[in-house]
């Protein structure tokens, strides 16, 4: 049976440094998808990702078993993001809440819709839906990275995945974006 | 146009996504079993999901590879450390501090106002002075040996997690030169010791064989984090000579590398965009398609570039010389002593036989050139000596 992260990241704390290699060796891809799908520079997705894991070896300590440590972990991404979002608003005088879809990187014909439809959504209806489909994280833990109440987080994945029921349904019928 | 479900289709989803409690998911299953229109939206929500999951990524970059955790742990230590308390702990202590030491020194002040040429006490000079401002001391980095035991631990304060703009990148090297009397059980070692750090052998060469000193060197290469372990294990093979190390900070040149590569990305985004609009005429379209190709061109080498400077700070080279220990022995040498009076023997009548053949290469070089020039000289000159005889006998 594998370890929880909840016990490796507790090891990691202890001082033990292979239990951060399984750490990094479980989430590496996980952390680099979530970069990569809401940043267009790959390289820039790298970099995010590289300071995602930075920060949790030098905040590996500040972390409290009452929340789970996936959340902890993609709340410290999240954060990533958000602030090199705002820095590069501060230095190109665009919003801050610019979402950059990502290039495809598998069959261009089934993810074009995706991306496209989502780059429409309500960026806060977005961010609750990505994190639920790619992330997999639960309403509770989406709350917990996004800092909004569980309800809410409820509303809003319930109207970006009907906004997106409904541009399927245009494309179904039409078979032309909407 | 009001919703007047009598279930919150919320909660529907929900359900869908097993996010209800035990009682309520069987609710609204009870319900969602008895109600088409319930059915039809979660048929439709897993669609979306579905599809959504399509938009998959691309493996992380082997570029992506885990921080230097010993380093960070040795390069922040520090003689202060606090505990891993919450925010509110700290101002509340701050506070406190600070409130004490603004009585102490308000106490002092007025004091020295009333008895200028009182000596000053020792527990007020030092309560606002010798442990520095409190402000100062909360704010210093914590360290991250904090999830080491035991003192000497540096804490941070409440602060949101900190997001490295730039990552150190050093390129470390070293060679290490090692004696041993047990060669075979030592060269073993090493190539044990290099898979247990995950490292390789990228060049291996032994001279020399038994009895004889025998030496080995080789390059290794190993995982930076695994530098310091792997040459610890080295020290023990045998006894060290010679040791040497040095580092490589090619942190500003990668970052200048970086640099160049997002201006060329840029530069590229530009090119394309004005390449779509097919403005102007076809030589024009011609030369903006030829700068394209060449700032791809350029991308393509940097990023091959950068990917090399990232090898080498994610992989250390150690030069390894590994020397038998020198010990002597009556050995006559690697050959029996028959052998080698055979090949003496043989070797003696190859020489005479080469003597030989040089001599009879030399005439055969110089004999024509002897011919020839005792013709024309030779034969001139016996009929002049012929001659002269002759008159002289008359």
């Amino acid at each position: 049976m594998a370890t929880s992260d909840e016990v490796l990241i507790a090891a990691f704390q202890a001082g033990r440094r292979e239990a951060f290699d399984e750490i990094f060796a479980r989430y590496r891809q996980p952390i680099w998808g979530f970069f990569r799908r809401r940043l267009a520079d790959p390289e820039q997705a790298r970099e995010l990702a590289q300071d995602t894991f930075l920060a949790l070896v030098e905040n590996a300590a500040r972390y409290q078993p009452r929340a789970s440590f996936r959340s902890y972990l993609f709340g410290i991404a999240y954060h990533v993001l958000s602030e090199a979002r705002r820095r590069a608003a501060r230095e190109s005088g665009r919003s801050a809440s610019t979402h950059e879809p990502a290039s495809p990187d598998t069959d261009p014909t089934s993810v074009i819709w995706v991306r496209d439809a989502m780059a429409d959504l309500d960026e806060r209806d977005r961010e609750v839906l990505m994190l639920r489909e790619f992330e997999a994280l639960s309403y509770e833990e989406i709350a917990t990275v996004t800092g909004v109440p569980l309800n809410t987080v409820r509303s809003r994945l319930f109207r970006a995945r009907l906004a997106l029921r409904d541009r399927l349904v245009g494309l179904t019928e039409t078979g032309v974006r909407r | 146009m009001t919703d007047t479900h009598e279930i919150d289709r919320e909660l529907v989803m929900a359900w869908m996504d097993s996010e209800l409690s035990p009682a309520q998911a069987q609710e609204i299953e009870t319900h969602v079993n008895a109600c088409a229109a319930c059915r039809q939206l979660a048929a439709e929500l897993r669609d979306v999901s579905a599809r959504v999951s399509a938009w998959t990524v691309s493996a992380a970059p082997a570029s992506l590879f885990p921080p230097d955790v010993e380093r960070r742990r040795s390069a922040r230590t520090s003689w202060f450390s606090l505990p891993a308390w919450p925010r509110w702990s700290y101002a509340l202590a701050g506070a406190g501090i600070t409130v004490v030491a603004l009585m102490a020194t308000s106490t002092w002040v007025m004091r020295s106002a009333m008895d200028p040429e009182r000596e000053i006490g020792a527990g007020i000079a030092s309560s606002g002075s010798a442990a520095g401002s409190p402000s100062a001391r909360l704010s210093m980095p914590r360290s991250t040996d904090a999830f080491e035991k035991g003192q000497g631990q540096q804490g941070q304060p409440a602060a949101e997690p900190q997001v490295a703009v730039s990552t150190l990148m050093i390129v470390r090297s070293a060679s290490i030169q090692v004696l041993t009397e047990k060669f075979d059980e030592a060269r073993a070692s090493l190539e044990r010791l290099v898979r247990a750090h995950e490292g390789s052998i990228a060049q291996l060469q032994v001279t020399g064989y038994e009895p004889s000193q025998r030496s080995l060197g080789a390059t290794v290469r190993v995982p930076n984090a695994r530098m310091d372990a792997a040459l610890e294990a080295i020290r023990q093979i045998g006894k060290v000579r010679t040791e040497s190390q040095s580092s490589e900070d090619v942190t500003d040149s990668f970052r200048d590398l970086s640099v160049r590569i997002a201006n060329a990305r840029i530069e590229e985004r530009r090119l394309n965009d004005l390449l779509a609009r097919r403005t102007g005429d076809l030589g024009d379209v011609l030369a903006v398609e030829q700068q394209v190709m060449r700032v791809r061109g350029e991308i393509e080498r940097m990023d091959a570039q950068s990917r090399a400077v990232q090898g080498r700070v994610a992989q250390s080279t150690i030069i390894v010389q590994l020397d038998e220990a020198y010990r002597a022995d009556l050995a006559t040498g690697p050959l029996p002593l028959t052998t080698r009076f055979t090949n003496a023997l043989v070797d003696g009548t190859r020489g005479a036989i080469d003597s030989l053949v040089t001599v009879g290469i030399g005439l055969l070089t110089i004999g024509p050139s002897l011919l020839v020039w005792g013709v024309l000289v030779g034969l001139p000159g016996w009929f002049l000596l012929k001659r002269v005889r002759r008159s002289n006998s008359r």
